[in-house]
């Protein structure tokens, strides 16, 4: 399995495959590259497809420090740069759209073309006049009831979550199997990574991404109302909202083929 | 007024005095570069003193967004590019400590060769196991209620700061001028950049910083019990700590003298 080494010694595990222009898909939280099964071949006809395991995840390591948004943007930043990639175009799920958010605060759009952000709301924390953030998560001291949680019920945290990702039941035959891809993540990471996620609030900076983007949203979501995600459609100049009315908080998983259609159609458009 | 352009275009007030090894000075929280009024004078006869304002800070520019710690860590680093600066001496006060690990968290010790960390702890915030958090704002509630007062009272704020800052009362002037210099600062941009930096627990990171390091402690510090400060220290593979025995959170003002004695030792090595 090929590796790349970031600039502060980490190995994120990547594959690839196809030809063409370049896709690179990351991931959300606790989960890994492979989520996106039933995207990867069929995108593969017209892409060269790039999916990751962010640090802590999957194959990539795990450091004892470094479970920031930021960081993360960089290793992104770093994967990117150690395959030469140019105009690529990136997609992003959940936390991995919040990776792409602070990738393009700290680099601008150098080396991207195009961007996708499938499911995430820009704030996860509720306040007076924000009422779109994460069910679960929505302020500190439900991230403390997580984070205990984790500690103590890691499996039921990650069965929860599994069940919260899709709209209807998982297939029976993929529950026991994502179950173990995400708790190869470690507990303690997935903690120290919803403590500095959770807490960022990007509504302000959407209105400055100049690249074209398309923001892909689940109606039937159920860690986000579904508005919070298409907030972000709205806030950035002329983006392309697309929603998927019988997916949850996974529509690559769920409604694939039609994902897989869209995300051609607006990757392959001038 | 020099100022050097950020990547997303953010214009940050830069003023260099001196010649010699670079050294930049990066404040903290809510004030700006004219808190080093009493370092830049002598230590610029030695070094190429570098100082800036942070993005929402003293003359720099207010964008819309951006008040995050990794983003300023970037402004950071675009400012040593855009003055071509190499082997920088970086000294970080209070939050500028935390800007400068994000630095080398993000980008290694590109350009820099030794780091200057000024009473800071790794953690703000209090849990079971760390109790030497920062003591106006160590939990979320504690960020909410500073958050609402900086939108209702952002001056009483700065003052409040300023008597924290301080382990002895200072002439009411210079007090005023240090207040007008934070009220550069809008109260929504302190309160979002808090927002960031008090969520950040930089504990783990610590042992991995591989560049020379020179803590400073103020044994009176009224903003952070002086064992979190001291335990940066601690857990940065061979630091040197030097404390301020009569100095609160502004060692570099308060016992100014000392202060630029041991920087120019630490520097000058």
């Amino acid at each position: 399995m090929p590796f790349i080494t970031t600039n502060d010694g980490v190995e994120i595990n990547y594959e690839e495959r196809g030809s063409g222009p370049a896709l690179l898909l990351i991931h959300g939280w606790s989960s890994n590259g492979t989520f996106f099964r039933h995207n990867v071949e069929g995108l593969a006809k017209d892409f060269r497809v790039i999916v990751m395991d962010l640090r802590g995840h999957g194959q990539s390591d795990t450091p004892k420090s470094g479970y920031r948004i930021a960081r993360m943007a960089k290793d992104v930043w770093d994967l990117i740069g150690a395959l030469d990639l140019r105009d690529t175009a990136v997609l992003g799920w959940a936390m991995g759209a919040s990776i792409l958010w602070s990738y393009m605060e700290l680099f601008g759009t150098e080396r991207l073309a195009k961007a996708v952000f499938v499911n995430q709301s820009p704030r996860q924390y509720y306040t007076k006049e924000w009422k779109w953030g994460q069910v679960g998560c929505f302020d500190a001291e439900s991230l403390a009831v997580l984070s205990t949680r984790l500690k103590y019920d890691p499996i039921g945290v990650a069965r929860e979550l599994l069940g919260e990702f899709v709209a209807e039941r998982l297939p029976e035959e993929n529950e026991d199997e994502l179950l173990n891809e995400i708790l190869k993540c470690p507990s303690w990471v997935r903690a120290e990574m919803m403590t500095d996620h959770t807490n960022l609030d990007w509504r302000s900076f959407l209105p400055n991404i100049v690249l074209p983007s398309m923001v892909v949203v689940g109606r039937r979501n159920q860690l986000f109302p579904w508005q919070g995600c298409a907030y972000v459609a709205e806030q950035i100049p002329g983006a392309r909202l697309e929603i998927f009315e019988d997916s949850g908080h996974m529509p690559f998983f769920e409604e694939p083929e039609r994902f897989n259609a869209v995300v051609r159609d607006f990757v392959s458009s001038g | 007024m020099p100022f050097v352009t950020t990547n997303d275009k953010v214009r940050i007030h830069v003023q260099e005095n001196g010649t010699g090894k670079p050294l930049l000075l990066i404040h903290g929280w809510a004030s700006n570069s004219t808190f080093w009024r009493r370092n830049v004078g002598p230590l610029s006869e030695r070094f190429r003193v570098i100082t800036m304002d942070l993005r929402g800070h003293g003359e720099s520019d207010k964008p819309a967004s951006g008040y995050r710690i990794a983003r300023m860590a970037r402004d950071v680093k675009d400012v040593i590019e855009a003055l071509e600066l190499e082997d920088v001496a970086v000294a970080g006060w209070s939050m500028g400590s935390s800007i400068i690990w994000s630095y080398l968290e993000l980008f290694g010790p590109d350009h820099l060769d030794r780091a200057i960390f000024v009473v800071q702890s790794p953690r703000q915030y209090y849990t079971n196991d760390w109790k030497w958090g920062q003591t106006a704002c160590y939990d979320a509630e504690a960020l909410a209620f500073l958050t609402a007062r900086l939108d209702c009272d952002p001056r009483g704020m700065a003052k409040s700061l300023i008597d924290g800052c301080l382990a002895e009362p200072i002439p009411e002037a210079e007090e005023t001028d240090l207040i007008e210099e934070i009220m550069k600062s809008p109260g929504w941009v302190r309160a979002e950049i808090m927002s960031d930096h008090t969520n950040l627990d930089w504990r783990s990171f610590l042992p991995s910083i591989s560049i020379p390091s020179l803590v400073i402690v103020g044994r009176k510090d009224k903003i952070f019990p002086w064992q979190g400060c001291a335990y940066v220290g601690e857990r940065i593979p061979g630091a040197k700590t030097v404390f301020f025995e009569d100095s609160s959170h502004m060692p570099f003002y308060e016992e100014a003298e000392k202060f630029n004695g041991v920087v120019q030792e630490f520097v000058g090595r």
